[in-house]
């Protein structure tokens, strides 16, 4: 037994003195992505835990062993209450800020993306629509809609994406219509305007709809941080495994909490990165990329619009919009603000209600009902559909 | 710091040190959501897959 200790001891030590990211690529077969602050973190914590280990291991031997199960036991145990705990406690979720999503909904939002994957790998670019014929069908209305997760429907079933909606409206009140959804989570204006130029306009369409989104306008391949991220190496090979087998709920909780910590007093989350997208510096290079996307699309006598979507009615989501509007007029690009009418329609529901799912903050059903019915009546009244398209 | 301090001197004294690792997770857990802030202003809206 001694020698066995210590054989394990020495092992534990070398394998925490030789652990690097070659090691942790070859554990996790090449599919695990480091952040900067994640890969340290956690490469010089397993490093120390098991030089650590190892010495208590060489050192007391049998005694170590015996109370570092205890001590597992009791780790064990303490997560095994917590989570009981969670699986009993009242929600949180009816909270405008939930501290925490349980496990269940994130699962339920994952399962509704995974099905427009699937789609999506079937379209050769990647967007959750059928693949269409470069040239329209006589008689019918194309309208091409340039957009991000929430054209791509990221948390929603399919017949709640807006733009889905829009095409049935317009189908059912008399315009032979279809709708080209070519959006992808992550996208911003700059990823839809090189879209545009190199594949969107070989195809045949009669509007260009953008669905402008408050992320739009970043302008470089900055990305929003997170500590521990899906598909992250502490996902990967921590709470993937644990959440999935043991502790769902405390182990969700744990890495929210943690996320939040991060959020909070290091350069992480999403409102941290927003803020940087919303620089002067920032959005003098966003004008530039309008000017050149209208004039772009007034040489090839494409009709564009923009459509601003808000993903709920909180006036800080209009704020960012009215610092878009004058961008959009100097560039003379016609625009559609549909703030004012989701506040108008839905300020008497808590904006938690008005989420995707309950693991989701995109646009739910109800906003999306507000900007499809919006847009057709202002497509219309406007003249965006021609009057010989309707029967 | 009392209570902290209660438990230390108990765990010590009786040896019962497998407690230690309970009280730390329930600390960093308590301190977490104190310190953590939800934002009520922005939900998590940018999915990366």
């Amino acid at each position: 037994m001694n020698r066995l200790c210590k054989i394990l001891g020495i092992s534990l030590m070398v394998a925490g003195v030789v652990l690097n990211e070659w090691v942790i690529q070859f554990l996790s077969q090449g599919q695990a992505k480091f952040g900067e602050i994640e890969k340290r973190v956690f490469l010089v914590t397993v490093e120390i835990f098991l030089v650590l280990l190892g010495l208590l291991i060489f050192r007391y031997k049998k005694v170590a062993l015996q109370n570092l199960l205890l001590v597992f036991c009791s780790i064990f145990f303490t997560f095994g209450i917590l989570e009981i705990g969670l699986r009993y406690a009242p929600s949180n979720l009816q909270q405008e800020a939930p501290l925490w999503i349980p496990y269940e909904q994130k699962m339920m939002n994952a399962k509704i993306n995974e099905a427009h994957n699937t789609r999506s790998k079937l379209n050769r670019y990647g967007f959750n629509d059928q693949e269409y014929a470069l040239r329209k069908a006589p008689g019918l209305t194309r309208i091409a809609v340039l957009g991000d997760s929430f054209i791509w429907g990221v948390g929603v079933e399919d017949q709640v994406i807006w733009t889905n909606k829009l095409a049935r409206l317009l189908n059912q009140n008399g315009v032979k219509s279809e709708i080209l959804n070519w959006g992808k989570p992550g996208w911003s204006t700059l990823d839809e305007y090189r879209f545009l130029k190199s594949d969107g306009t070989r195809y045949d369409f009669d509007l260009l709809l953008v669905g402008f989104v408050v992320n739009d306008p970043v302008m470089d391949d900055s990305n929003i941080k997170r500590f521990i991220y899906t598909g992250g190496i502490i996902d990967r090979l921590l709470v993937q495994p644990v959440s999935r087998y043991l502790f769902p709920n405390a182990i969700s909780l744990t890495v929210d909490l943690i996320n939040g910590f991060f959020d909070s007093f290091f350069d992480y989350g999403y409102l941290k990165w927003l803020n940087k997208v919303y620089t002067v510096e920032n959005l003098k290079q966003y004008q530039a990329l309008l000017k050149e996307m209208s004039e772009y699309c007034h040489a090839r006598h494409i009709r564009m619009l923009f459509v601003m979507t808000p993903e709920n009615h909180h006036s800080w989501l209009q704020q960012r919009f009215e610092k878009i509007i004058p961008l959009l007029k100097n560039a003379k690009i016609d625009y559609l603000n549909l703030y004012p009418a989701v506040h108008e329609e839905l300020h008497h529901i808590p904006n938690r209600k008005l989420w995707a799912n309950p693991g989701d903050g995109h646009p739910g059903d109800r906003v999306t009902d507000v900007y499809a019915r919006h847009t057709y009546r202002y497509l219309m009244d406007q003249g965006y559909i021609k009057p010989s398209a309707q029967k | 710091m009392d209570i902290l301090k209660d438990l230390w001197g108990f765990m010590r004294q009786r040896k019962k040190y497998w407690l230690l690792p309970i009280i730390l997770i329930m600390l960093l857990l308590g301190g977490l959501i104190v310190f953590s802030s939800g934002s009520a202003l922005a939900p998590f809206i940018y999915t990366l897959f």
